[in-house]
């Protein structure tokens, strides 16, 4: 029967369409209720699958911003340094001309008081200029109010960077800083630019990485060198970054005796 | 109906509250240019109630994006811009229904009343001119307004009308 099912099937294949149908109306209901219960696994299997990719997401920021935290608390300018890692919740909107800032998720009952310095891995973000319960804001390097007094390249030469041109220059593109030395002296493409320090590390600490130079403006004849300088830190992307709760020195300095023989 | 009035104007202080938060806390993580969405609120309440009720929400809602964190520089320069956005708007008031040109045109004239007080402000300070950053402004929120003004003007009739505002 078989055999003679299979030879009219191929000699005239529309001959056993019946079975087919018949075939298909009695196991198709079947294979209906199984695809359902396949459609709810793969529901489930799919809503499995996004919550899975949702977390995986979520491990992928929380460890980014683990690896920044680590970052910033290891970085050269927070050694030795009591730091307070905090979080960048809002940026001055791009509507606003002009202004940079940023907001933290750190405030005075977190220890912040005013003009604490502000860093990220990398380097000099800025420094505090309002202090909430819970939050501070950040005036950050790219403000055109914001002036950082610094040293440049090995020399060590005093300047000062600022986003607004220095007078007679250019103004930089945004983005960028202008550095303006504050003595005679040359400065070249590469010189690295560190922050100079302040009284009692208020607003800045000393030795905090500002930027480099990437550019020297032509001689005009102006009195001192004026250049460019790409920051060290983009704060278009800032998000995690430390407030170095500085302290006043509290323990004398020794003396220390003459190594002249 | 001034306890409507009052519910309505509550409603538009918490959605410009909400908006300016968004735009402090989302937007600038998207790019370094973006719409004016709180000036769309504006637009949208100047439209319906006419320059002066534009002027006076516009000055609330520039209050608020100077004072939410990072609070602005210069405080009282946003509410002054956004009330003359708001006031500016507010001259394509009409009483009917109104051309659907309105709304783009509205938002067009205010996001450029903000954009000309900021190169002002740029000019006399002696900074560079944000020419791009302007035009990038009028062009998103006008884009924006196009869709979103209608819909919140429809809003804000529908709540006059089932009198839940």
């Amino acid at each position: 029967m078989t055999v003679f099912l299979l030879g009219l099937d191929l000699s005239r294949p529309g001959s056993t369409s019946f079975l087919r149908t018949g075939a298909a109306a009695a196991f198709g209901p079947v294979e209906r209720v199984m695809t359902a219960g396949r459609d709810d696994d793969v529901v489930r299997l799919t809503r499995e699958r996004d919550e899975l990719a949702g977390a995986l997401r979520q491990d992928e920021v929380n460890l980014r911003q683990a690896r920044e935290v680590t970052s910033v608390l290891a970085s050269p300018p927070a050694k030795g340094a009591k730091v307070l890692a905090a979080r960048v919740v809002a940026f001055t909107p791009a509507t606003s001309s002009g202004d940079r800032r940023v907001t933290i998720d750190v405030g005075s009952r977190d220890g912040v008081t005013k003009d604490l310095t502000v860093i990220a891995g990398t380097g000099l973000v800025g420094r505090v200029i309002t202090v909430a319960a819970w939050t501070s804001d950040v005036l950050i390097v790219g403000d055109r109010h914001l002036t950082v007094g610094v040293r440049v390249g090995t020399a060590g030469r005093l300047g000062s960077v600022s986003a607004a041109a220095p007078v007679g220059s250019m103004p930089p593109e945004p983005g960028r800083l202008s550095l303006t030395l504050l003595e005679p002296g040359t400065v070249v493409v590469g010189d690295t630019i560190t922050t100079l320090g302040s009284v009692g590390g208020r607003p800045f600490m000393p030795d905090i990485p500002v930027g480099t130079v990437i550019s020297v403006d032509p001689d005009h004849g102006q009195l001192t060198s004026t250049a460019v300088v790409e920051p060290a830190v983009d704060v278009a992307t800032l998000d995690v970054v430390a407030v170095v709760l500085s302290t006043q020195r509290s323990v004398p300095r020794p003396p220390a005796a003459s190594l002249a023989k | 109906m001034r306890a409507r009035f009052s519910l309505l104007s509550l409603l538009r202080a918490v959605l410009v509250v909400l908006v300016a938060a968004f735009s402090a806390v989302v937007l600038p993580r998207l790019g370094p240019l973006g719409p004016d969405l709180v000036l769309i609120v504006v637009v949208a309440a100047a439209l319906l109630g006419g320059p002066a009720k534009g002027a006076l929400l516009g000055l609330g809602a520039g209050w608020v994006v100077g004072l939410m964190p990072p609070a602005a520089a210069t405080l009282g320069a946003a509410a002054l811009t956004y009330a003359a956005a708001g006031a500016v708007s507010g001259l394509w008031h009409r009483d009917g229904a109104g051309s659907a040109l309105m709304p783009p045109l509205a938002t067009c004239a205010a996001v450029s009343t903000v954009a000309a007080m900021g190169i002002l402000r740029a000019v006399v300070s002696g900074w560079p001119v944000p020419w791009v950053s302007a035009g990038w402004s009028i062009a998103m929120t006008t884009a924006v307004g196009l869709v979103v003004v209608p819909i919140l003007i429809r809003t804000e009739r529908e709540l006059i009308r089932r009198r839940l505002a």
